[in-house]
C-alpha cells in the first residue's frame, strides 16, 4: 500500500496522517515515487489504511506498488542524468579534440596523379574482404547484408544450444573483422 | 498601463503552464529500470548525433563546397576564427565516438538477442542507421578537399562499387561525373549536410517510436514493458 501525499500538505498533516497510521498498528517508510513525497504502508494486512482515503495529507492511495517501480520518471530524473552524460562526452570531445586535433593535409588536386589509396578504419574489415575473396567478393558482400536484415526473421526459436551458437558466431564475426581490419 | 500589465502576466503565466504542462507529461513517462549498461550506449548514440548537428551548423557558417573554397575556408576555419578548431575537432572526434557507439549498440542488441520477435523492424532500422553513420564519415572526410580526403574517398567509392546493385549506382551518383571534381564534392556536401541527417533523423524517431512500443528487451523473450523505453 502506498500513500500518496498532496503537493501542499504541510508537515502537521503529514505528522498526523503517520500517527492515524501507527493507530491502525501499521508504520510508514518514506518513498520516491518521482513525482512528489510517498509512504509505503508496512506491516500486517496493509489494506486497513483505505479507511484513511479522506485523511487532508491524502491525495491517492495506491494498492500495487507497480506503478512506482515502473521505472524513473524522464523528467526530472531522467534528464538529469541525460544532462550529466552530456557533459562528459562534451568534456571527452573537448580532451580528445585538444590533445590530438583533425589535421589538414595538403590541398587535393585532381590533376595530379592519384597517391595510394587511403582507407578509414571503418572500411578495412570490408577492404579486407574483397581482397580475400577476389571474385566471390560481390557475392560475398550481398550474402553478408542480406542475411544481416533478414537475421532477426531467420532466428525465430530460442533454445541455450541456439545461444551459445549465437555468440560463438558473432565472436567469430568480430574476430575476423579485426584480423581483416589490421592484418589485410 | 494596467492592461498591459495584465496581458503580460497572463503571456507569461500561459507560456510557464504549457511549459509545467510538458514537463508534467514528461514526469509521467517511464523510463524502464532495465535501462543500464551497454543500454545507454543509446543515449550516447543521441547525445552525439545532436553534438555533431550542432557543430555541424557552426562549421557549415564558414564552410564553401567548391574545389577552390573548401580547403582555404576550413585553413581560415582552423587557423583564424576563434575556438574554430575546436568545433572542427569535436566534429570529427564525436563522429568516430558515434560510430564506435553505434557499432557497441549494435554488438549489445545481437549478443542480447534483442531483436527476437516483435523487434525485427527495430534491428532493420537499427541496420540502416549503423549504415547512415558508416556514410557519415565516408562523406565527411572528402569534405576538406585535402590529399588524404580525396585518396580516401577514391578508396570508399572503389569498395562501394563492390556492393551488389546499389553499390554502383551510388558510386557513380556521388562521383558525379567519370573524374572526380566539383560535381563530386558537391554532393558528398549534399549527402553530408541535407540528406543524411534528416534521414538520420527520421529512421531514429521511428525507432525510438518502436522501442517505446514494444519496450526495452529482457533477453530476446517476447513481449516486454510497453510504455517504458
Amino acid at each position: 500500500m502506498i500513500l500518496l501525499l498532496k503537493h501542499g500538505a504541510s508537515e502537521g498533516t503529514v505528522r498526523d496522517l503517520k500517527d492515524a497510521v501507527q493507530a491502525l498498528g501499521l508504520s510508514t517508510q518514506p518513498l520516491d515515487d518521482g513525482r512528489g513525497r510517498a509512504l509505503e504502508v508496512v506491516g500486517a494486512d496493509p489494506s486497513r489504511v483505505l479507511g484513511l482515503r479522506g485523511h487532508a495529507a491524502v491525495e491517492e492511495i495506491l494498492t500495487r506498488r507497480t506503478p512506482l517501480a515502473g521505472g524513473e520518471p524522464v523528467w526530472p530524473h531522467f534528464t538529469l542524468r541525460l544532462s550529466i552524460l552530456s557533459l562528459l562526452l562534451l568534456a571527452l570531445l573537448s580532451i580528445l579534440a585538444g590533445y590530438f586535433p583533425a589535421g589538414l593535409g595538403d590541398a587535393a588536386s585532381v590533376t595530379a596523379p592519384p597517391g595510394p589509396p587511403a582507407v578509414e578504419w571503418y572500411l578495412r574489415p570490408m577492404l579486407g574482404l574483397r581482397d580475400l575473396l577476389g571474385p566471390f567478393a560481390r557475392v560475398a558482400t550481398a550474402l553478408f547484408w542480406i542475411l544481416f536484415f533478414a537475421w532477426p526473421f531467420l532466428d525465430r526459436r530460442d533454445t541455450p544450444l541456439r545461444r551459445m551458437l549465437l555468440k560463438v558466431m558473432g565472436g567469430a564475426l568480430i574476430a575476423l573483422l579485426l584480423v581483416l581490419a589490421f592484418v589485410a | 498601463m494596467a492592461g498591459e500589465t495584465r496581458r503580460m502576466r497572463r503571456t507569461l503565466f500561459g507560456a510557464r503552464s504549457r511549459i509545467h504542462a510538458f514537463l508534467s507529461a514528461l514526469g509521467r513517462v517511464r523510463v524502464s529500470p532495465a535501462y543500464r549498461g551497454l543500454r545507454w550506449t543509446s543515449a550516447i548514440i543521441l547525445i552525439l548525433f545532436l553534438i555533431e548537428l550542432a557543430t555541424g551548423i557552426l562549421l557549415s557558417l564558414y564552410y564553401y563546397p567548391e574545389p577552390d573554397g573548401a580547403y582555404e575556408t576550413l585553413r581560415f576555419l582552423q587557423g583564424t576564427v576563434s575556438g574554430g578548431w575546436l568545433m572542427r575537432s569535436a566534429h570529427a572526434w564525436a563522429g568516430e565516438l558515434l560510430l564506435v557507439a553505434v557499432l557497441l549498440h549494435l554488438g549489445h542488441v545481437y549478443f542480447r538477442r534483442a531483436y527476437a520477435h516483435p523487434r525485427e523492424y527495430e534491428w532493420v532500422v537499427g541496420g540502416l542507421l549503423l549504415l547512415a553513420t558508416l556514410a557519415f564519415r565516408f562523406t565527411g572526410r572528402l569534405l576538406p578537399w585535402d590529399d588524404l580526403g580525396l585518396r580516401t574517398a577514391r578508396a570508399g567509392l572503389d569498395l562501394l562499387n563492390t556492393v551488389p546493385l546499389l553499390g554502383p549506382l551510388l558510386s557513380t551518383w556521388l562521383r558525379g561525373g567519370d573524374d572526380m571534381g566539383a560535381n563530386t564534392l558537391s554532393r558528398f556536401f549534399t549527402t553530408h549536410v541535407l540528406i543524411l541527417p534528416w534521414f538520420v533523423a527520421a529512421a531514429t524517431a521511428f525507432h525510438f517510436y518502436l522501442v517505446r512500443r514494444h519496450g526495452l528487451s529482457h533477453g530476446g523473450q517476447a513481449g516486454g514493458q510497453g510504455g517504458t523505453a
